[in-house]
């Protein structure tokens, strides 16, 4: 059986959304659906109401073209959800989450951009998921991949300035310190911290 | 009173009418420095101990004076050779302060310290470069820049114990670390012991030793043993304040029983690992 297999473009959201569901709930994402939307006028919305495979609730916002205005709607949501964890949990007594945790946040875009992926590393919300998907019609029928993007590199970067400006320090002499060494020591900083 | 029998024509035990035994005189809260004559040394060489690593002076100078003072109340006679001759710190923590003449000008200059519960310890102010006594059967410290250590360092006799004193800080440990290199590179017959000085940190010194004993092995070749960890508390802030050493003080507490065990392990050549 052939393949066919062509990259779209899906700009209804509802529909979106559907395929983006049907992604989540398989490997290696493993998300139980609870529920679309979740918010107030004021708040902004979820996009998603979600427990991971951790059993965690999260809340994913799917992100538009413009996506600093998605942004700020989708933390101002965020904090909402965080003061009023034990109302959503009211919500869904069957769900089973702690509400003793903040909920996770996924963000789904089709890309992000260096601005945003710097936002999320100052952000440091615990295990904080960016996805970026890519729309597929495969025999006919529309797919979704969704990829993770690979977070904290604005903190390898100020890593790799912190190295280069220790290098110039102990880079002459009897206090002349290998990049290796100067690694160590930065590395035994980082695990000293809380 | 007392009986006090003396010889004596006719004067046989009625003496004690005459002499009474003086009470002890309490025990003076504040150290007395006093100078006299040091006494003929026993015939064996000097050991000589060199204090480096942590860039604050206080660090040194505290753990040097308590070493001085342990090793004192043990029988040893034992010197302290301050290398800062602007800010002596081992001076003022001993409960003396230092000439005024003395600020870089006179090397070899000497006080003595005698402190209750212990015999006496001698206060050196050296500026360095400048050739020093070499006394015979002392314990002596060494503490300073470290680039006056290494001169001293280079002409120590014997086997140079050399006590590095970490603390949880990078920087600091780097300076440490490229110390070590130094002192390892002109004394490879040097042994090195790492005491983990924690101000006020909640966590284990373990893990800054066991980094900087990685290190060492690691890049250097070069064996740094475990001293322990001087945790800063109320007895070492005490001791400053009222210039009498931790080991002195009447109350006890990790950091005096640290400085103990340090002074003790250095003393037998033993150190735990």
């Amino acid at each position: 059986m052939s393949l066919a297999l062509k990259p779209i473009e899906i700009s209804n959201k509802n529909e979106l959304l559907s395929l983006v569901v049907g992604q989540l709930k398989e490997e290696p994402h493993s998300f139980q659906i609870l529920d679309r939307q979740l918010g107030t006028r004021s708040s902004g919305t979820a996009d998603l109401v979600a427990l991971d495979a951790e059993g965690r609730l999260s809340l994913l916002y799917l992100l538009p073209e413009k996506e600093e205005e998605g942004f700020l709607s989708a933390l101002s949501n965020y904090v909402w959800a965080c003061e009023n964890i034990f109302n959503i949990k009211k919500i869904y007594p069957q769900a089973g989450f702690s509400a003793s945790e903040a909920p996770r946040l996924v963000f789904l875009a089709r890309t992000f951009s260096s601005k945003l992926r710097k936002a999320f590393d100052l952000l440091k919300a615990e295990k904080l998921l960016a996805l970026e998907y890519r729309s597929f019609e495969v025999n006919g029928l529309p797919c979704l991949l969704l990829e993770p993007i690979k977070l904290h590199e604005a903190e390898e970067a100020l890593q790799d300035i912190e190295i280069e400006r220790l290098k110039r320090e102990f880079a002459t002499g009897s206090r002349f310190l290998s990049e290796e060494e100067i690694l160590e020591f930065i590395n035994f900083e980082k695990s000293l911290k809380p | 009173m007392t009986e006090k029998k003396r010889p004596g024509r006719g004067l046989a035990d009625i003496s004690h009418y005459f002499i009474t035994e003086k009470p002890a005189p309490p025990s003076s809260p504040e150290p007395q420095p006093v100078s006299f004559e040091p006494e003929t040394p026993p015939a064996r060489p000097s050991k000589h101990f060199f204090l480096i690593g942590s860039r604050s002076a206080e660090a040194r100078a505290l753990v040097a004076c308590n070493l001085a003072c342990e090793w004192s109340r043990r029988d040893c006679r034992v010197e302290v050779v301050e290398g800062e001759s602007k800010i002596p710190n081992s001076h003022f923590l001993m409960g003396s302060l230092f000439p005024e003449n003395g600020e870089g000008k006179t090397n070899g200059h000497s006080l003595w310290v005698r402190l209750d519960g212990v015999r006496s310890i001698e206060l050196s102010l050296w500026n360095g470069g400048v050739e020093t006594r070499q006394g015979q059967g002392k314990q002596v410290l060494w503490n300073g820049p470290f680039p006056s250590l290494l001169k001293e360092l280079s002409r120590a006799d014997g086997t140079p114990q050399i006590l590095l004193i970490l603390e949880p800080d990078r920087s600091k440990l780097m300076e440490a670390y490229l110390e070590l290199r130094q002192a390892a590179s002109l004394r490879p017959d040097a042994r090195f012991v790492a005491l983990v000085y924690s101000r006020g940190s909640k966590e284990s010194a373990q893990p800054v030793y066991s980094f900087f004993q990685e290190m060492a092995l690691k890049y250097l070749q070069v064996p740094v043993r475990n001293a322990g960890e001087l945790r800063w508390d109320l007895v070492l802030a005490k001791s400053i304040l009222a210039r009498l050493p931790a080991v002195l003080q009447p109350e006890e507490s990790g950091a005096k029983e640290t400085l103990r065990t340090l002074a003790i392990t250095l003393l037998n050549e033993e150190l735990l690992v």
